[in-house]
């Protein structure tokens, strides 16, 4: 691979997260509410003790300064203290981060094989049945709401059915005997909420890879493979796809970056112990240090995956090296 | 074919980094009870289902309902009530006042053990209300009065006061081990996670999953007995129709979030049962009552005058029916009703719901609509315009609202509803010189009246009182009650109170919800109400439906 186009990718990246990182920091200075009074919960607050937490917080200190020590503190991965749960950050995000990762990759899995095929069999069939109902089923499910869609589920699969549970990624309280027990139930769990947020997502896909196949079955160079006698399901999956994916590539990549942030739906319906439920609660309560931690790395995961994307694209594409 | 492999391996990269972080995060996090594969011993297991979760299990920095359900089961206090809601003795055998009501003597029960073995003594209650005295904790308003705290000896302990302290049998503080927490800092208190705590209560922490359990295992030594169950575990779920779902699929066993719109739904089910109490609390539609120059509020509705109208136009009936689906009764006076005889009945003087009674009183005190657009106002021509701030995600305040400002449209009122979350309200008022005309904002209510009654005081102000109202007589009364020890008389002083509070109308209270529990009938029995046939069987004063609760 062209190291400078890697060097180049990951300089980018770089200028990004410090990008973020200082947005994130002005933004939080500029919220409403005294975060001394938050801290404390009272409004009836000694002077003496909101100067001692002004100093543990360091609100007291002009803004460069405080944003020196943000900077220092990140880089030593101290993302600071909760003001609800009184506990540090990092420790309160990365007990929720893999279960939205776990979560994020599985319903991505579902969604990227199903828009895949049927985007494919769609565009290699235009304009006949299996096109128009594989077009109409992805508007429909494109429109459905990811909660809607959750609720149903959880109605029939685990209220009428009872063959999933209701809630949750394990057993609450529950001792496992092995961790093979322990990594089924949570197979058990994730099943419903990564099915439910796969087909919420799934027809986007579906009709981004279908017209981006159409638009390259209208190439010249199809023509020739044709021409050349190529059948005709070769043409499609050697000739077609590949460049198809490309779009499918960019699309997927800033899905799976908002997706750590953006499951709030879904993890809402099945009580999922998620970052975007954090998120939601800790905006309820104004917890800007675990709300600024959760954007930083949310912002992270989004650089991350367009990063991977842009490599990908070295590989998919070769004319994007030589530029 | 190069090009493909390298493609290969970079998927394969992106789906195995996150697999093998998540590795590490499936381990079992409990010590599996028996490693050769076998069924443990069937434990008994109650699981209840919540829609909040606590913000710390700590007693002195958690201000959340959700934390004190769990504290409560960890931590003691000196004094819990009886099934008739009479003060009892819990971590205290027994206690006096002295004849000037200026000395509380308590003498605690011996040979109660910490978690951790060590002897509970009268040092642990010393040390935690010379803490919570010695700074701002949200537990520290309870010991408002009290100078001093003394040891005499192991098992006794001496409380002074300023004046006689009336709601000393009404405080609810839990106790902390002082041998484990006297060399932290304050500061250290105050940030202080609580990840395994030393209690002496009913159940011990084993493990808080945040986002999804908490997780108790019963204290075998508890002095009143240990319970007959093993485990308790709060369940979270992040919305209440999963966790009604949760109930009728049996994956738990009762809940005290029952969602109001689907009581009739799980009524229908044979293996529920749904618990309807009177609420200990109120809902107010308050006004902004601040009369410092400051203040951004409308001036008109400074005017009792106004603000008893609206009461009168205020159909609470209806708001109840709607906005609660009939599970609250409508309020009237500061104390509720359920709080027993500290309740004031304004019989015949009650503000009954009569638009046309409320129309005249905007008529004598020379509110017109002279220009015909059907809003009133005043002899300078100022418009009866109130701004509302309505919290948006509170689902009866919203439907409240509507009918509130309906209800107030037809007696010339104009009123303009902004929906925000309760931190912006919470700035509106006491950030930004209180910058609205109402808002609707709901208290919890202690067993004794001191705490209510503060929040009108005018020392509250830019504090606990969200209204910022203040009346010289009221606050004499307060000081008054607080020291009358007789309880007739101060019976007496409170309902004089709430009888100034309710003529003058900072707050119009709207409703008391009803306390709504439901627990599966078919795997537990015991299940006690307190007090005794018609309260609670989850949220109580005591702990009878854990000593009663026992697997069928």
């Amino acid at each position: 691979m062209n190291i400078n186009y890697l060097l180049k990718k990951l300089f980018h990246s770089f200028i990004t997260l410090i990008i973020v990182i200082t947005i994130n920091f002005f933004l939080f200075r500029v919220m409403p509410g005294d975060p001394t009074a938050m801290v404390a919960k009272s409004a009836n607050l000694s002077p003496e003790y909101a100067e001692k937490l002004n100093e543990m917080y360091g609100f007291d200190r002009s803004l460069p300064v405080q944003y020196a020590m943000y900077i220092k503190s990140l880089v030593t991965g101290d993302f600071g203290m909760s003001f609800k749960f009184r506990k540090p950050v990092i420790n309160i995000i990365g007990e929720r981060i893999m279960a939205t990762i776990l979560l994020a990759i599985c319903a991505q899995t579902v969604a990227i094989l199903f828009g895949i095929v049927v985007g494919t069999l769609a565009a290699a069939h235009r304009g006949r049945k299996i096109d128009v109902g594989a077009l109409g089923f992805a508007l429909f499910i494109y429109a459905i709401p990811a909660f809607w869609l959750g609720i149903v589920l959880v109605s029939f699969f685990s209220v009428k059915l009872g063959v999933f549970p209701v809630n949750g990624m394990v057993d609450a309280g529950r001792d496992y005997a092995t961790t093979w027990a322990y990594i089924k139930d949570v197979l058990h769990h994730l099943l419903l909420p990564s099915i439910s947020m796969g087909l919420a997502i799934c027809g986007g896909y579906t009709m981004i890879m279908r017209s981006s196949l159409l638009d390259v079955l209208t190439e010249d160079y199809i023509t020739t493979a044709r021409a050349k006698g190529y059948k005709r399901k070769d043409v499609v999956i050697k000739h077609a796809l590949p460049n198809a994916m490309l779009p499918m590539v960019t699309v997927i990549a800033i899905n799976i970056g908002f997706m750590i942030g953006g499951a709030l739906q879904t993890e809402t319906v099945f009580s999922w112990p998620g970052v975007g439920r954090l998120v939601y609660d800790s905006l309820e309560a104004r917890d800007y240090p675990v709300l600024q931690g959760a954007f930083l790395i949310i912002s992270f995961c989004v650089i991350i995956a367009n990063f991977i994307a842009d490599i990908l694209y070295g590989y998919l594409d070769p004319r994007i090296k030589y530029e | 074919m190069k090009k493909k492999l390298c493609l290969f391996l970079a998927l394969m990269l992106i789906i195995a980094v996150p697999l093998t972080a998540c590795g590490g995060n499936e381990q079992p996090t409990n010590q599996p009870a028996e490693q050769n594969g076998e069924q443990p011993a069937e434990k008994s297991v109650l699981k209840i289902g919540i829609k909040d979760e606590p913000d710390s299990l700590s007693p002195f920095i958690a201000t959340l309902y959700a934390s004190g359900h769990v504290t409560e089961k960890i931590y003691d206090t000196l004094i819990e009530y009886d099934n008739d809601l009479n003060p009892r003795g819990r971590l205290a055998e027994n206690w006096s006042v002295s004849e000037d009501g200026l000395e509380w003597t308590f003498n605690l029960r011996k040979e109660i053990k910490w978690f951790d073995g060590e002897d509970f003594t009268a040092d642990d209650v010393v040390w935690t209300y010379n803490t919570l005295l010695s700074a701002e904790f949200p537990q520290s308003i309870q010991l408002n009065g009290v100078t001093k705290v003394e040891k005499i000896n192991e098992y006794t302990v001496k409380l002074y006061t300023e004046i006689p302290k009336a709601d000393m049998e009404g405080h609810r503080i839990l106790i902390m081990p002082e041998h484990i927490y006297k060399d932290k800092s304050l500061d250290e208190l105050n940030t202080f996670a609580e990840e395994n705590p030393v209690g002496t209560g009913i159940f011990k922490l084993v493990e808080w999953k945040q986002g999804e359990y908490i997780r108790l295992k019963k204290n075998e030594n508890y002095f009143q007995g240990p319970s007959n169950i093993d485990e308790i575990v709060y369940v979270i779920f992040a919305n209440t129709d999963t966790l009604m779902q949760a109930l009728q699929a049996g994956e738990i066993d009762a809940t005290i979030d029952v969602a109001k719109n689907q009581v009739n739904m799980l009524e229908q089910d044979p293996n529920i049962e749904v618990v309807t109490a009177n609420g200990r609390n109120f809902t107010e539609l308050g006004f902004n009552c601040w009369e410092d120059e400051k203040s951004l509020g409308n001036p008109l509705i400074l005017d009792p005058k106004i603000r008893v109208a609206c009461d009168y136009a205020i159909d609470k009936k209806q708001i109840v029916k709607i906005a609660l689906n009939g599970f609250g009764t409508p309020g009237t006076t500061l104390i509720p009703a359920s709080v027993g005889d500290w309740h004031w009945d304004p019989d015949d003087s009650e503000h009954k719901y009569n638009p046309q009674k409320a129309k005249e009183i905007l008529e004598a005190a020379g509110y017109t609509d002279t220009d015909g657009d059907g809003i009133r106002e005043d002899s300078d021509g100022n418009k009866l315009s109130f701004r509302f701030a309505v919290i948006s995600k509170t689902d009866a305040y919203v439907k409240a609202s509507g009918i509130i400002q309906k209800n107030l449209q037809d007696i010339g009122i104009e009123v303009v509803i902004s929906t925000m979350d309760s931190g912006a309200q919470s700035d509106l008022i006491y950030e930004q010189n209180f910058d609205t005309d109402m808002y609707l904002w709901g208290w919890g209510c202690e067993l004794d009246p001191t705490l209510k009654l503060s929040v009108l005081t005018t020392d509250q102000i830019g504090k606990r009182s969200d209204c910022f109202w203040g009346n010289e007589t009221y606050d004499e009364l307060f000081e008054l009650q607080s020291t009358q020890v007789n309880r007739a008389e101060r019976l007496e002083t409170v309902h004089e109170m709430q009888k100034i509070a309710y003529e003058k109308a900072p707050y119009i209270i709207l409703y008391s919800k009803n306390s709504l529990e439901a627990y599966r009938t078919d795997k537990f029995e015991g299940w006690t109400r307190i007090p005794e046939g018609i309260g609670t069987v989850l949220d109580q004063l005591n702990h009878s439906t854990l000593l009663n609760l026992k697997v069928k």
